[in-house]
């Protein structure tokens, strides 16, 4: 393997990233002081837009998953399509944050810069075909990330959230490192597709050895989706970091968690599945209760999101325990289309919370959203529709993710796990339907005169809602902008066949 | 082939939407864009009535691919099983409207929004031939509901609604993961992904399967309707509920939850069906005397209603797993009976309310004096709702209870108990609330109908009487149905055997006598 | 062959039309706010029921020029319920049974609507009486003229309406209106059997390789199918639903309490025709009844228990109404035991039975014309004396209302079984035929004995009644000098039904008291038709020998003889013998043996009790309470877990580590093995 010019186009995309990240705080200074949080939004947004060109286009090409750089990464359809999922998330939060910075009176420039860094690590997470790779995105990402989530400097409870989030996180990595040497000692080698024929050959006496390597692998990316008992830091975090912040890590950081992991089960631990597949199972069984139960008895519309994403992410862990070396399966597929329709929904609940929560966000407990349906009901209808999504009833994606999502699990053979499931959003109806409550059943209790014209959030919720209602019963493009459900189904499906 | 039901599907969906182009503020063109367009649905509509063939089976059938990767269609069409709610839907929506024509003053574009959206969820609900269309459209209507109840409604709105909602869900989620297993397993059996209604009827299961599948439909449709036990939402949301929506409640989603044990879990689980049969009956008789003793003693008209329905909803689950022509014919007739005589008591309830902001009985009493229309009226519907011949009420009853009686004579005289528990409650209801001197001075001068409230009667009182006079308008629709339902599903074949078309008999050229169900006839 | 004819529809029509436009005309008028014209609104209310007598008659002579084998016109007017087997159309059956009813209850009916004329004249629902008036005449009509028992329970639940309707007519009092719910809900009880029976027949006949049918003659057609056993459910079923109707014990207790309603209500719903919808609908169904070894003599015995059980009641009333309303039970109870036996008989005797059956539809003959003279005859005393039902506060009003006094006269004279009044022979054929029951069981004399003793009651009471009314000295002067004889509207009814009580009775005069000249048992050949069962020739059973007959004759008139002279002995004198009120026996018959306690106690009392438990116990604190705290349950947990949520950063460190060495642990033991 050389290296050539035509290995720089294929990762283009994230190379525009990086450069853009850097590019940005450069061209800062010479916007007018007055409207630079405007500007900046609109340009990142343009850049990602450009990316997103990119992206698409080479897709159309059709991508070859042929590893590059000696096997460190690859840029395939399955990466495209995470990439292209990232993108959306961070054009979202763009609209949202073109109004929230200003407001919330935070530094723009480093602010998309550090948001681009992230996005160039998840790429690589989504990209990358050898461990060492995949940590490398793991913790670009992570250090933005850490970043974006303390961005409040003066507020304690977001200093402190930040503290904990780095203090576990690099706990965390640790433990990932670890558990990747433990594997490369084991096996002699970090890239994927060789760690598979080394299990298909049947291993050796090191099998013990790879076995704890795995585990602590698994335990390491358990703690980057946020899977119980490693999911502590979450709700702290949630709350403490600024609401798009918080959007953008619900959804981008936690889609880029599960391409990593996706990819590694599949493309490098498949042939041992029976070794990890009972300690996937347990741990997205305790991630869905913990979840569950614990969104319960939230005040904070923040932290009750936290234990929301804690509890899709077990939903998500019991669709990695149903994955199959087979290609026909559409559990794979199935776990692609739930994390679009789940970061829908998310980003538009975060949209709306951005939206109302006053400058400083002092409006995020659930009650103080009392009888936003007669000041806001546009922004009533898009939370409502996101909790409705979240709930997973029809005429929404995430019914529709749910669905998919269950089938797949059940012609896997896992019946037990979805009925389970299935009690889980049961359990989860209760505490979506009272945000929906309070909005529409409720006087208004605070007053909203802070809160004033913000189109772009409006507009980012509306993009959301009408793509997921749209993915939920849609069967084609919709001017050709939002897949409907069916071609968004053929393309998870052929970017998880990139896999095998 | 022809679009005439999703046009009426569509129609009131695309209305509720051109709501919100009308300014808040123009109260009175809210109201009659919202009538007009319900008027114009059930103008539609009536073709649908007049333009259905008996023998046919299912007609008006449109089909599109939805997600052909998924083999999900959209797939409607109607039979003699559905017609009768569809358009039920169809009639009592501008009804429903109407009747909340003074009654709801604040949100109107919201609640009229949410009203036809109501009734589009249910038309689908009723005429969807695809499963996975038909869950979407079941748990459709119960948004509408949902913030008709929660933003409309009384004192306890916010508790009854979500109460309603969350208890619903519990159901049909469950019912939700036994149709993606019922859709797996028919890929299993046949290598095909098809929702397609009747090719995943009676299918092979191994027994747990079977049971947990037909519990989870069960539950789901016997929370609807509700049977005993699984009722306790029921007084909460149709006291708590602004009566219209009681009255779409009570009139059309409780009887889609009926619908759903015809339509889906006897075809798609006969074994499981005819086993559980005298286990759901005995519920349902308890049911029914349960719901009527309570009425008995309820001090408040509206909440009295509701456990009446209770009562009757009960007769039509019985009737239902008789699983005979009788009782389910008698069951299906009984949708549209209960439907107007209940929903009109619900509305006549409400006029009551309206004019002395209560609805407990000891408010009212001697109104005979003041306003001999309404008397008039509730008298009549309460004969209806007692089963009175000559209105449409006995009609249903006499067929379900005989249909019952066939099945089980135990269960039969169970409830036939109930022709006495009913006028009990009833007669003692309008005696209470009617006769008498006028003994409130609140009461005197008690206004009788306007016209708006006797147009809203009216059409119900006709309709009551014509189908109670001459039900065979009704009945030579829905009957083939029936048959075929029997047939299709093999109890008509039991029946055959016991009943022997001797050749007086009238209807010897019917090949499917029926009688009751071979395995329990009780003499 | 059979025979049809479109007129019979109209019978029923005619009162169903002008009930429905003076019903409109009601509406119209108090949406006015007055009251419809009455002139129009009597003209239509008599109209209807004449109209429909008229057409009866016309009916009858052409049934009669039938051959009687093929006595039976039919008329299917539209389907009505088609499912399956079950097939029921809206069809009449006019045969000679039928027509002896409808003449006699479009007769009568007419009489009575006219006499309601006057009698309601002033009151400010006359048109509204008049809609329920012609509503029952329509719904008592389909009773009767319904080829089929579900059709015939349209009837028969359209009456119950209509009491209902009627008793409660004067509804500002609730006492009146509630008496109207008594009377439905005793009904429905009676309903409950009645529709068992239909279904249980319906089953019978599917199950046992029969045409499912319910139709009069295509039962009777199988009535070979029917197992005694299965025979005897049947008739009893039906027989509770005869209970209700037709007031026997223990569901008598509505009829008293329904004397709240307008007093020629009370003649023609609850005297002469509705109550005796029972005996007609057991003389109808007779083949069932005869099929059963016991059910005849079920019917018999209730029958008596009912006629003593009543009888001595009306000893003990002081309220006019209330005195004929227990007489009308007790006579009900004459008339089952009339047909009663006849199916006792012919279960023994094929053949025999019909013409018993036809001796108790003869006493539903003659009661209706003497029992509705006497209400007509009591509501004229009532309207004389303003409303005052109390028997003890009138006397001597025999020289103010003369007319009222003859033709009551008679109707007390033929009650009390006097010959030749109709009353004597329609009872006495009953007698005889009890005593003739006694010849096969022994223990029938009893029913013979209780029989005889009630006419010896019922003469002493009615003739009680009859002097306190009209003889002996005013009792209440004010009311005494009020008092006047009713205007000619409601005499002449009275008269013509006095004249019938006259004649009727001739229509059946047995054998032994034709003397040569008069007919013998028109009435009963008439019916024959309708009535036999088996074609069994002439029936040889057993039959008195002539001497016997006038023995038995001369008893019964003793007996009746007896009762009058003891009423003449204590309330005949110008100042009557007081009662004993403070006697044990007294107080029981004047609380109708506590009855209605007894029901209240045993009853309703513990359903509403236990309603009130399941109301409050199972549903509120039961299913409800556990549904409403399922919520805090879930909170309670989350709570608890919540714990783990410590936010300390060390805390969540801990748990990582924690979760991570369980991990591990599991795969060491995992690779241990």
């Amino acid at each position: 393997m050389t290296f050539d010019l035509n290995q720089l186009v294929q990762i283009l995309p994230l190379l525009m990233l990086v450069v853009f990240g850097l590019f940005l705080p450069l061209i800062a200074p010479v916007l007018p002081q007055e409207k630079k949080g405007f500007y900046m939004g609109w340009i990142s947004f343009v850049a990602l837009v450009l990316t997103a060109g990119v992206s698409i286009a080479q897709l159309a090409a059709g991508p070859s998953s042929e590893p590059i750089f000696h096997g460190l990464f690859a840029m395939d359809a399955y990466a495209h399509y995470f990439t292209l999922l990232f993108l959306a998330c961070a054009g979202i939060t763009t609209l949202v944050t073109t109004y929230y910075l200003p407001r919330e009176q935070m530094g723009h420039e480093e602010f998309y810069a550090l948001m681009f860094f992230a996005l160039a690590g998840m790429v690589v997470m989504a990209g990358g075909t050898n461990l060492i790779a995949l940590f490398l995105g793991v913790e670009i990402m992570s250090y933005a990330i850490y970043v974006l989530a303390g961005f409040r400097r003066w507020s304690l409870r977001s200093n402190e959230a930040v503290l904990k989030y780095f203090f576990l996180g690099a706990l965390s990595s640790g433990i990932l490192l670890y558990g990747i040497a433990l594997i490369y000692g084991a096996t002699g080698t970090v890239q994927l597709s060789s760690i598979s024929e080394w299990l298909t050959a049947g291993g050796s006496a090191m099998m013990p050895l790879f076995i704890v390597g795995m585990a602590l692998s698994i335990i390491g990316l358990g703690f980057k989706v946020a899977a119980a008992p490693f999911h502590s830091w979450t709700p702290d975090v949630y709350e403490g970091a600024p609401a798009p912040v918080t959007g953008f890590m619900s959804t981008a950081v936690k889609a880029a968690s599960f391409a990593f992991f996706l990819r590694v089960l599949q493309t490098g631990f498949m042939p041992a599945k029976a070794e990890w597949v009972q300690v996937l199972a347990a741990l997205a069984i305790l991630t869905m209760f913990t979840g569950n139960i614990l969104a319960f008895v939230q005040s904070n519309i923040k932290r009750m999101l936290a234990y929301s994403s804690i509890a899709h992410t077990g939903y998500l862990l019991m669709g990695l325990v149903a994955l199959s070396s087979s290609a026909d399966n559409a559990v794979g597929s199935a776990i692609l289309y739930y994390l679009v329709a789940y970061c829908l929904t998310n980003l538009a609940v975060f949209a709306c919370i951005a939206f109302l929560s006053k400058q400083g966000e002092k409006l995020v407990n659930i009650e103080d959203f009392a009888g936003v349906a007669q000041k806001f009901p546009w922004i009533a209808l898009a939370m409502a529709i996101g909790m409705i999504s979240l709930i997973g009833l029809p005429p929404t994606a995430g019914f529709f993710g749910k669905y998919y999502l269950f089938t797949a699990v059940i012609q896997q053979g896992y019946a037990w796990l979805a009925i389970i499931a299935i009690l889980n959003s049961i359990l989860s109806v209760y505490y979506y339907l009272r945000v929906v409550v309070v909005m529409y059943m409720k006087e208004p209790k605070v007053d909203w005169s802070g809160v004033s014209g913000l189109n772009l959030t409006r507009m980012a919720a509306t993009i959301c809602v009408v793509a997921i209602l749209w993915a939920g019963i849609g069967s084609f493009n919709l001017l050709a902008v939002f897949p409907g459900a069916e071609p968004l189904l053929s393309a998870a499906k052929s970017s998880v066949n990139a896999l095998f | 082939m022809s679009h005439l039901l999703s046009i009426l599907i569509l129609l009131p969906a695309l209305a509720s939407l051109g709501m919100l182009l009308i300014p808040a503020d123009r109260k009175p063109v809210i109201k009659i864009w919202a009538l007009g367009a319900s008027l114009l649905n059930l103008a539609l509509g009536l073709g649908l009535w007049f333009g259905f063939q008996p023998e046919a089976g299912f007609q008006f059938a449109e089909k599109a691919s939805w997600l052909p990767s998924l083999g999900i269609n959209y797939h409607v069409g109607v039979d003699g099983l559905s017609l009768l709610i569809a358009m039920l839907t169809l009639v009592l929506t501008p009804v429903a409207i109407l009747a909340s024509w003074n009654r709801i003053q604040h949100k109107l574009r919201g609640y009229y929004a949410c009203m036809l959206l109501l009734a589009s969820g249910m038309l689908g609900a009723v005429v969807a031939r695809d499963l996975f269309l038909f869950y979407v459209f079941w748990e459709v209507m119960l948004l509408p509901m949902f913030f008709m109840i929660g933003i409309w409604g009384g004192e306890r709105r916010v508790f009854a609604t979500v109460k309603f909602v969350v208890y619903t869900l519990v159901g049909s989620l469950l019912m939700f993961l036994a149709i993606l297993y019922v859709y797996f397993k028919h890929h299993a059996l046949n290598g095909t992904w098809t929702f397609d209604i009747p090719s995943l009827y009676a299918m092979a299961y191994s027994p747990t399967e079977m049971w947990l599948l037909f519990g989870a439909f069960f539950l789901a449709f016997a929370i609807k309707t509700p049977v005993w036990p699984l009722h306790s939402w029921l007084p909460d949301a149709y006291t708590q509920a602004p009566t219209p929506a009681t009255f779409m409640l009570s009139a059309v989603m409780a009887k889609i939850g009926a619908y759903g044990f015809l339509r889906f879990l006897i075809p798609m689980f006969p074994e499981a069906s005819q086993t559980a049969a005298p286990v759901i009956m005995g519920l349902a008789a308890v049911g029914l005397i349960y719901g009527a003793w309570i009425a008995l003693v309820q001090t408040d008209a509206k909440r009295l209603i509701a456990y009446s329905s209770l009562s009757h909803m009960s007769i039509i689950v019985l009737g239902i797993f008789a699983l005979n022509s009788f009782g389910i014919t008698g069951s299906v007739f009984y949708f549209m009976a209960h439907a107007l005589a209940t929903g009109a008591l619900f509305l006549l309830v409400m006029m009551l309310a309206e004019r002395r902001g209560t609805s407990e009985i000891a408010q009212f009493g001697g109104i005979a004096k003041a306003a001999p229309f309404l008397t008039v009226a509730f008298i009549f519907v309460t004969m209806a709702s007692v089963g009175l011949p000559g209105l449409n009420g006995f009609i249903g009853e006499f067929l379900m209870l005989m249909g019952a009686f066939g099945a089980s004579s135990f269960f039969g005289v169970i409830a036939t108990t109930g022709v006495i528990w009913s006028a009990c409650y009833m007669l003692w209801l309008v005696s209470r609330v009617f006769f008498g001197e006028i003994t409130r001075p609140e009461n005197k001068g008690f206004k009788d109908l306007s016209l708006r409230e006797a147009a809203i009667i009216l059409p119900l009182a006709a309709a009551i009487l014509w189908t109670g006079v001459y039900p065979q308008s009704v009945l030579s629709k829905v009957e083939p149905s029936v048959q075929a339902f029997l047939q299709q599903t093999g109890f008509a074949a039991t029946q055959e055997a016991k009943a022997p078309a001797t050749p007086m008999a009238p209807e010897a050229h019917e090949p499917e006598g029926d009688a009751p169900a071979a395995h329990d006839h009780g003499h | 062959m059979e025979h049809t004819s479109p007129l019979i529809g109209l019978i029923p029509l005619f009162p169903l039309l002008t009930a429905a436009l003076i019903g409109l005309m009601t509406l119209f008028f108090a949406h006015k706010g007055q009251g419809a014209p009455k002139g129009l609104v009597s003209t239509l209310a008599v109209a209807g029921p004449l109209a429909s007598f008229l057409v009866s008659c016309v009916l009858f002579f052409q049934l009669r020029a039938l051959p009687e084998a093929e006595r039976a016109l039919t008329q299917t007017v539209f389907p009505w319920i088609h499912v399956g087997p079950l097939q029921i159309d809206v069809s009449f059956l006019l045969d000679p049974l039928s027509a002896m009813m409808i003449l006699m209850v479009t007769g009568i009916g007419t009489l009575i609507h006219l006499y309601s004329v006057g009698y309601m004249s002033h009151d400010r629902g006359f048109s509204r009486y008049f809609a329920y008036l012609n509503l029952f005449m329509f719904s008592m009509l389909v009773l009767v003229l319904g080829s089929s028992l579900p059709l015939m329970f349209v009837g028969w639940e359209g009456v119950g309406l209509c009491s209902y309707l009627l008793i409660g007519f004067w509804f500002s009092d609730i006492a009146k209106a509630n008496a109207g719910n008594k009377a439905f809900i005793a009904n429905r009880v009676g309903d409950f059997g009645f529709l068992l029976g239909m279904f249980f027949i319906f089953f019978f006949l599917l199950n046992n390789g029969g045409t499912a049918s319910l139709d009069f003659a295509a039962m009777k057609g199988q009535a070979a199918l029917f197992t005694p056993f299965a025979a005897t459910v049947a008739a009893l079923l039906l027989f509770v639903g005869a209970m209700g109707k037709s007031a026997q014990v223990p569901l008598h207790v509505w009829l008293a309490d329904a004397m709240a309603g307008p007093t020629p209500v009370s003649a023609l719903i609850h005297a002469a025709t509705m109550v005796t919808a029972g005996v007609y609908m057991v003389a109808r169904m007779g083949f069932m009844f005869a099929i059963s070894p016991s059910a005849g003599l079920v019917v018999a015995s209730i029958g008596a228990l009912t006629a003593i059980f009543a009888a001595t009641i009306a000893i003990a009333q002081s309220d006019i109404k209330k005195v004929l309303a227990y007489s009308t039970v007790s006579q009900l109870g004459y008339m089952f035991i009339g047909v009663g036996l006849g199916a006792y008989f012919e279960n023994i005797v094929a053949g025999a039975g019909a013409a018993i059956f036809a001796v108790g539809m003869f006493h539903v003959f003659t009661h209706a014309f003497f029992k509705a003279l006497l209400f007509l005859g009591s509501g004229s005393v009532i309207h004389a004396c303003h409303e005052e039902q109390d028997i003890w506060k009138m006397g001597g009003l025999k020289a103010k209302m003369p007319i009222t006094w003859a033709t009551m006269g008679i109707g007390t004279l033929a009650i009390a079984g006097i010959p030749p009044l109709a009353g004597f022979f329609s009872k006495e054929a009953i007698l005889t035929n009890a005593f003739i029951a006694g010849h096969y069981q022994t223990w029938l004399y009893g029913i013979y004995a209780i029989a005889l003793v009630t006419s010896g009651l019922t003469a002493f009471y009615m003739f009680r009644m009859f002097f306190l009314t009209f003889h002996g000295k005013p009792r209440d002067q004010h009311i005494h000098d009020h008092a006047h004889e009713s205007p000619l509207i409601m005499t002449f009814p009275l008269m013509a039904l006095a004249l019938g009580t006259v004649v009727v009775g001739f229509l059946n005069v047995p054998k032994v008291l034709s003397f040569g000249f008069l007919p013998t048992d028109l009435f009963a050949t008439w019916l024959e038709p309708s009535l036999k069962v088996a074609e069994h020739g002439e029936a040889h059973m057993f039959h008195p020998t002539a001497t016997t007959d006038f023995i038995l004759m001369a008893v019964a008139i003793g007996i009746s003889l007896v009762g009058i002279g003891f009423a003449y002995a204590r309330y005949a004198k110008p100042t009557p013998a007081t009662e004993p009120t403070k006697a044990l026996w007294w107080e029981i018959l004047w609380d109708k043996y506590y009855v209605d306690e007894m029901i209240q106690a045993i009853v309703i009392e513990p359903i509403l009790k236990l309603s009130g438990f399941l109301r409050k116990g199972v549903d509120e604190d039961g299913l409800d309470y556990v549904v409403n705290n399922t919520p805090k349950a879930y909170a309670g947990l989350s709570n608890a877990v919540r714990v783990i949520q410590t936010g300390l950063v060390r805390s969540y460190a801990y748990l990582m580590v924690l979760g991570m060495f369980a991990i591990l642990l599991y795969y060491y033991l995992h690779l241990a093995k």
